[in-house]
């Protein structure tokens, strides 16, 4: 009985493919969900400060005055919490990982372009 | 007269993913006495509490732990919905539920891992592992991640699955479960894993209750104690009863976690069976003001999170009771007696999470 068992496990696993995932020759799994890294985008940007104030690890940092949006990937911890708190859409959760980086490790910088000067309460409560 | 030596067990130890330090006071190969010294990752999280909204301090809540990391976010909501006596939509209690015991089902399955491989039980140790895969993905396609989720908010759960999801959730759980049987039968039929953990750390009924044993530990001594009974989230409206075992020893307790496992699917079964339709998340609005006590049942034991709020944004006082804590006297008596060698077993056997107790 003992025999038989093993010659069973023994041959399934001499044909079966290993469970781990073969990566670099497949692609890493992803949902549409999943929390990979957070993306900004400055066009979108009306300098609210909301994802500042409300960041669980202080990642983000916004300049008011100097229009600047800078956030620290390696202190950010993707919960999404500032994605659901953008008034404006600015900010999204995008599903694949960051790449590995050698220079500035894990800052991101922007430079959020001034609003255009002529709309400038009309125009944005259309957007909103 | 045997001479007494002591001998460091941690904080890096091959058995242990987490730092516990324990002082063994030996005589000859037997442990006379474990002296324990915590206090490797304490992180501060409790006082973190009065710098953030209390609205976002749950992902900090949810980070006190990396495996049972969506319970303590759902008690911690719990507590903050108890002091502001918010009427939760029952979708979103349905969902809680329903992770819960994904997340308790990915915790088992990664102790009796960890189990096999303290004993030296690779390939027992792979295969469970490889069965978590399953539910680690079922989470990453419903919450977004593999096991911090962050999926509860104060007022509900931030997203909505769909039935036809949560149909295909069990439905792989029912594929899962011959494989799983398969898994238990090992731990439980085989012969080196009984005489590995048969007798080895014993509690007695009366010293886990005494000690305040909580959770499997407590469960695998005779004690039917199970805070799921007491009806938070959704289990008021779902049946199960709690997996008791008598032995008091290691063998016990990796009972007591294999067989919650199917307790959790049938929970999750009866949970989707009986989802209702609706809101998952509901306006919060104002702060809190005054103090709640929330309890629910981990993976490793009752935790309880306790909240005071006075009205600001921030609330004053955040006080964990983690299960590992309370499990941490009943591994000293258990370890009484026992030989140096079986001394990592022991220690596992109470599903240590230092990450939880120091927070």
């Amino acid at each position: 009985m003992g025999v038989f068992t093993i010659a069973k496990t023994i041959t399934g696993n001499l044909f079966s493919r290993p469970p781990t995932s073969r990566y670099p020759a497949e692609p890493a799994k992803r949902f549409d969900l999943t929390r990979g890294h957070l993306a900004f985008e400055p066009e979108n940007c009306r300098v609210c400060r909301v994802c500042m104030l409300r960041c669980p690890t202080q990642a983000i940092v916004v300049d008011r005055e100097k229009r600047t949006w800078e956030c620290d990937h390696f202190r950010c911890i993707t919960c999404g919490n500032c994605v659901e708190l953008c008034p404006t859409d600015a900010l999204h959760l995008e599903p694949a990982y960051r790449s590995p980086e050698a220079d500035r490790p894990g800052k991101e910088f922007h430079e959020i372009p001034a609003p255009p000067p002529k709309a400038e309460a009309g125009g944005e409560t259309a957007e909103a | 007269m045997t001479r007494q030596i002591v001998i460091p067990f941690g904080p890096q130890h091959p058995v242990l993913p987490e730092p516990l330090h324990l002082d063994l006071v030996m005589e000859d190969e037997r442990v006379v006495e474990a002296l324990p010294s915590i206090g490797y990752v304490h992180r501060g999280l409790e006082k973190l509490v009065e710098k953030r909204d209390y609205k976002d301090f749950v992902f900090i809540a949810e980070r006190i732990c990396g495996i049972c990391s969506f319970i303590h976010g759902m008690t911690y909501c719990q507590a903050v919905e108890g002091v502001m006596d918010l009427p939760v939509p029952p979708r979103a209690l349905y969902l809680r539920t329903v992770w819960s015991e994904l997340s308790r089902l990915h915790s088992h399955l990664l102790w009796l891992g960890l189990l096999a491989d303290s004993m030296g039980f690779e390939s027992l140790f792979m295969q469970s592992w490889r069965l978590r895969e399953h539910i680690l993905d079922d989470l990453e396609s419903t919450t977004g991640n593999r096991v911090i989720q962050g999926a509860c908010k104060v007022g509900g759960v931030r997203h909505d699955v769909s039935n036809e999801k949560l149909g295909s959730i069990v439905a792989g759980l029912d594929e899962l479960r011959p494989k799983l049987d398969d898994l238990v039968n090992v731990f439980v039929r085989d012969d080196s894993v009984k005489h590995r953990l048969g007798g080895l750390g014993v509690l007695t009924e009366q010293q886990a209750w005494e000690l305040g044993a909580v959770g499997p530990v407590l469960r695998a001594s005779g004690v039917s104690n199970d805070i799921r009974q007491i009806g938070y989230a959704a289990y008021d409206e779902l049946e199960f009863t709690p997996v008791v075992e008598t032995g008091g020893d290691c063998y016990a307790r990796t009972m007591v976690r294999a067989k919650e496992l199917f307790t959790s699917i049938d929970l999750i079964r009866q949970a989707v069976e009986k989802i209702p339709e609706g809101p998952v998340e509901m306006k919060v609005t104002g702060n809190p003001w005054g103090e709640f006590y929330a309890r629910s049942e981990q993976p490793r034991g009752e935790v309880v999170h306790y909240v005071k709020a006075n009205g600001t944004k921030n609330l004053v006082r955040f006080r964990v009771r983690t299960p590992t804590f309370t499990n941490l006297p009943p591994l000293l008596a258990a370890m009484k007696g026992l030989q140096l060698a079986d001394v990592p077993v022991v220690v596992l056997s109470i599903d240590p999470c230092i990450g939880c107790a120091e927070r």
